[in-house]
């Protein structure tokens, strides 16, 4: 096993191949900054082109735009309040925050550092333990997905702080606009008026763009009063201190190991795991009330966490044959038309394209961190562009990216709805990311509900009969426990 | 200025009409709208035959993914387009079974069909340590279960399984996962008791002996698992499976039509696309204009049986 | 807590529950009652469903958007009961529209109209400068940033990520 990856770090190295790694990164990089295009495009753009590739250079490609573009999303999420997929929404929390009290620098070098880590975690506990995530992974069904989908839908209720029946009142508009189209089960449409484009449900990237960009970008807007008053954000160059790193480490460490985990069970992607490592990380940490006001704990270890999936999402697909997201899913479209069997055949068959894919991980983890560190510089350059020119440029792309997902006119409608509405719901004091925890994880609980019961019969002894979902509701319970004290607690706070 | 309008306006014209005319086609990009998301079997056959047509026409084929009700959004899109032959649309089985199911508006009338390109069974394929050793123990535990064993179903509903309960007067639980890539660790896990899908969505796990395939349902047995029997040898009468093909809107010329058939039939002759169906376990089904649009006529009948 | 600008409550009751109702910014209640509206209406058009011609189980496709209907009323009852006895005491009373972000809310509509009839350059182009204009802006250089900015992503997204943007309704006429 060491000299077959020291082989494939010495392939990843080479001349050939690193500039190839490298222009993957930047590319994935550059690919998900902007809305709407996420990893899961970038990596099935580039499929065509590596028909013609030898099978190491497409590979190594592909899995560079994929640790990039993960990684990308997170910096316009942090200077622009626009998160570029669902997976760096949860950056948008306290990195924007930061952002907006001139820490841009020392929020995105720490986005850096813990996406690094969390990768970096990832593809170590990947070569290392691949074989038993995957028969962990295996437990995993419909009863164990509804209990991990209401145990995330419990961090509504920790995100919402002081303001718990609003947030509440998000998550509850985020999961009826998540049942409109046909029913997952018995494919009866719901809320479908007879229009087509409703058949497949709302998507969640255009509500994405709509919610968090374009509400932005409105909210900007009414607060220039004239082009002279407004004066350019201050903001410092300075990086993370080294009191920051210490303080990170511990969270940016466990965060990448949750992460791993959540990845290598099929079904849940970068998107879930950020959001529940953000979660852990506010439970486990002795001042919560930080969480969502610039905590440098809850970036990152949303960042550590949706960059923690990288490797793990590779377990089902090395191990099993079956693609553990959506990313992968075109990776293994990539293994297949290179003539690749994916699955535990690979290991015996190709070992040396399996440690060629582990070695290019690790370094392109390592190529994402200093390009993600060297760029610091130039990504802060966006804030300094004058918001009157930046407003509508955010707009311009917003739409944009919100046709290109599905190429429909129907999602730029969606993004500009959700964009009044999260406009007016700031307004309100309605926090929005429970509308986007409730799409992602609602239609997961109640397929997932319904799934169990037609599998026990319509018996809901699954609840207790199995140790995995049982332990999901235990911390369900406890989650939903705490954030009730919490809330109280800063109520008298308050009073 | 008016003038300028006028005469841009004309030109404009001019070349919009041109553009139609089916002489020099193609003389621009040509739009691939695939009805599935990208790193599914039919986006990777639509990508991979766009890369190979695009050299016969000499135009690049630029894929478009337009998603939703299984299929329904995207091909409906595809048929609504302008028929000028610049907009292509990989139809699946799909087109056969919704609207018969209420579920889209188009039909396959609403296309002039060009090719069919694959053409692929569904095999039985029940974990490694499952007491079924072929159809026979299946059909007969579901008779004794009642509508107890559990079956991960790829799709709602799912006409695989129909074809083989309605033959055998049986009942499945038929439980509905979210394609092959969860219906296939739900039988590895033993959370279900057995599955279908095709040959390129299970290869692997066939070939390691995680999953044991207990029959084809083709004709004759397939190239990709000449070990494994079909039901016809094992004394059941139920072929099944599914197809591609490619599509373009209803009114197109028949010039335009004749010259993609002609590029479709170079594109799937060659050695590329040849060589990537074989690794994905898919098989070529190269059927022309006539013989597909007549073969999608009897799968509607006989889907148009399962359904009512 | 304490509600400041209540001088001095009634004696009855019921005056000092109407003195609260009157004195509350009426446009905390406007979201709540106007999602319990639309909570009723989601409800008349869950009864709608159509039954399913395949399999149910004890939970069926009404049962979520039914318990989300409800639930959502619920919460939006508790806000208008909270909002009438314990005043938020961050409420501000700024007005919820100024003139910036109705042009702003006006220009996405606008856009993305015009993005459907006229296509990405045309549209992209022609809002830009609206928007530029709009502001008064007399450097001429955002307008050539205007420009460029169009055209760098019309080839970007054409050529790299090969989507193909919009080319609009008109787009024989324009683009061919």
């Amino acid at each position: 096993m060491i000299d077959h990856l020291f082989n494939g770090l010495l392939t990843a190295l080479s001349f050939d191949i690193l500039p190839i790694l490298i222009f993957g990164v930047v590319g994935g990089i550059t690919l998900g900054a902007m809305p709407g295009l996420t990893a899961t495009m970038g990596v099935a753009i580039l499929l065509p082109f590596t028909f013609g590739m030898d099978s190491t250079a497409a590979l190594v490609m592909l899995i560079g735009v994929y640790i990039g573009g993960i990684y990308g999303g997170s910096i316009a999420a942090i200077l622009l309040n626009t998160p570029g997929t669902p997976a760096s929404a949860a950056s948008v929390l306290d990195g924007y925050t930061l952002t907006k009290n001139g820490q841009a620098a020392r929020a995105l070098s720490i986005s850096a550092i813990s996406s690094f880590s969390g990768g970096f975690i990832s593809t170590v506990l990947l070569i290392m333990f691949a074989p038993i995530l995957a028969n962990f992974a295996l437990r995993f069904n419909a009863p164990e997905y509804f209990a991990l989908a209401l145990f995330g839908l419990t961090i509504i209720c920790s995100i919402s702080g002081s303001n718990l029946l609003k947030g509440l009142l998000a998550g509850t508009i985020g999961l009826l606009v998540s049942t409109v189209g046909l029913d997952p089960i018995t494919s009866v449409p719901r809320f479908t008026f007879g229009i087509m484009d409703l058949y497949s449900g709302i998507s969640i990237i255009p509500v994405l763009i709509g919610l968090f960009a374009l509400s932005e970008a409105l909210t900007q807007l009414e607060s220039i009063v004239s082009e002279k008053k407004q004066a350019l954000r201050n903001f410092s160059l300075k990086m993370l201190s080294r009191k920051d790193l210490k303080d990170i480490a511990p969270t940016a460490i466990k965060s990448g190991v949750l992460g791993t985990v959540i990845g290598s069970v099929p079904g849940a992607g970068a998107d879930i795991s950020s959001f529940v490592c953000y979660n852990e990380a506010k439970r486990a940490s002795k001042n919560p009330e930080e969480f969502g006001k610039g905590s440098i704990k809850g970036l990152s270890a949303a960042e550590a966490g949706n960059n923690g999936v990288t490797g793990g999402a590779l377990v089902p697909l090395l191990t099993l044959g079956v693609p553990g997201d959506a990313v992968t899913a075109v990776l293994l479209g990539a293994l297949v038309i290179q003539g690749l069997t994916p699955g535990p055949l690979l290991f015996t068959h190709n070992p040396e394209v399996v440690y060629n894919i582990f070695s290019s991980m690790l370094v392109a983890n390592i190529v994402m961190l200093i390009v993600g560190l060297i760029g610091i510089r130039f990504f802060c350059k966006i804030i300094e562009i004058p918001r009157i020119l930046m407003i509508p440029i955010i707009m311009f792309l917003s739409i944009i990216g919100a046709y290109s997902i599905n190429n429909s006119m129907f999602d730029i409608g969606v993004a500009v709805f959700f964009g009044l509405l999260g406009f007016v719901l700031i307004k309100f004091r309605v926090p929005l990311s429970p509308i986007l925890i409730a799409m992602i994880l609602g239609p997961m609980a109640e397929t997932n509900l319904r799934k169990s019961l037609l599998m026990y019969e319509n018996s809901w002894s699954f609840l207790y009969d199995r140790p995995i979902a049982l332990f999901f509701l235990v911390l369900t319970a406890f989650s939903i426990y705490s954030a009730v004290k919490f809330s109280k607690r800063k109520k008298k706070v308050i009073v | 200025m008016k003038k300028i309008i006028k005469t841009t306006l004309a030109a404009a014209a001019l070349t919009f009409i041109a553009s139609v005319s089916a002489a020099d086609y193609p003389s621009k990009n040509i739009r691939m709208v695939v009805p599935f998301s990208p790193g599914g079997g039919t986006d990777s056959v639509g990508r991979a035959l766009a890369n190979a047509t695009k050299d016969v026409l000499d135009q690049n084929i630029i894929v478009m993914n337009r998603t939703g009700g299984a299929g329904a959004v995207g091909m409906s899109f595809g048929a609504g387009q302008r028929p000028d032959g610049y907009t292509l649309t990989v139809v699946t089985r799909e087109i056969a079974s919704l609207p018969q199911m209420g579920l889209m508006q188009h039909t396959a009338d609403d296309f002039k069909l060009i090719r069919m390109v694959n053409l692929d069974p569904a095999v039985v394929l029940v974990s490694q340590d499952s007491p079924y050793q072929n159809i026979a123990d299946l059909v007969a535990a579901a008779k004794k279960k009642d509508g107890a064993l559990k079956f991960a179903s790829t799709a709602k509903p799912n006409f695989y399984l129909m074809a083989l309960e309605k033959s055998q007067n049986i009942k499945l639980n038929a439980i509905p996962y979210n394609g092959a890539s969860e219906a296939i660790p739900a039988v590895l896990g033993n959370h279900t008791d057995v599955t279908m899908v095709t040959p390129g969505e299970a290869i692997s796990q066939i070939k390691s002996g995680q999953l044991k395939a207990l029959g084809v349902m083709s004709e004759e047995r397939i190239a990709y698992l000449p070990q494994t029997p079909t039901l016809k040898e094992q004394g059941f009468d139920v072929v099944t499976g599914t197809w591609r093909g490619i599509g373009v809107p209803k009114n197109t010329p028949d010039e335009v039509v004749e010259t993609l058939g002609a590029a479709f039939d170079k594109a799937m002759a060659s050695p590329d696309f040849k060589q990537f169906m074989e690794n994905g376990a898919m098989t070529i089904h190269n059927l022309d204009a006539k013989a597909f649009t007549e073969f999608v006529k009897n799968d509607v009948k006989n889907l148009g049986a399962l359904i009512n | 807590m304490v509600m400041k600008r209540t001088p001095s409550t009634k004696n009855c009751a019921w005056g000092a529950f109407f003195k609260k109702v009157t004195d509350m910014n009426v446009k905390n209640i406007i979201l709540p009652s106007v999602i319990i509206v639309i909570s009723l209406v989601a409800l008349y058009f869950i009864s709608q469903f159509a039954v399913p011609s395949f399999q149910d189980a004890s939970v069926g496709s009404k049962f979520f958007p039914t318990a989300i209907a409800v639930i959502q009323i619920i919460i939006c009852v508790c806000i208008i009961l909270g909002e009438i006895f314990h005043k938020d005491p961050q409420q501000d009373s700024a007005p919820l529209f100024n003139k910036y972000s109705i042009f702003g809310a006006v220009f996405i509509i606008g856009y993305a109209t015009a993005i459907y009839f006229l296509g990405y350059l045309a549209a992209t182009l022609l809002a830009f400068f609206l928007y530029l204009v709009f502001f008064k802006t007399t450097k001429r250089y955002y307008y050539l940033i205007a420009i460029v900015f169009t055209l760098v992503i019309y080839y970007v997204f054409a050529n790299v990520f090969y989507v193909a943007l919009p080319e609009g309704l008109f787009a024989g006429l324009f683009y061919d």
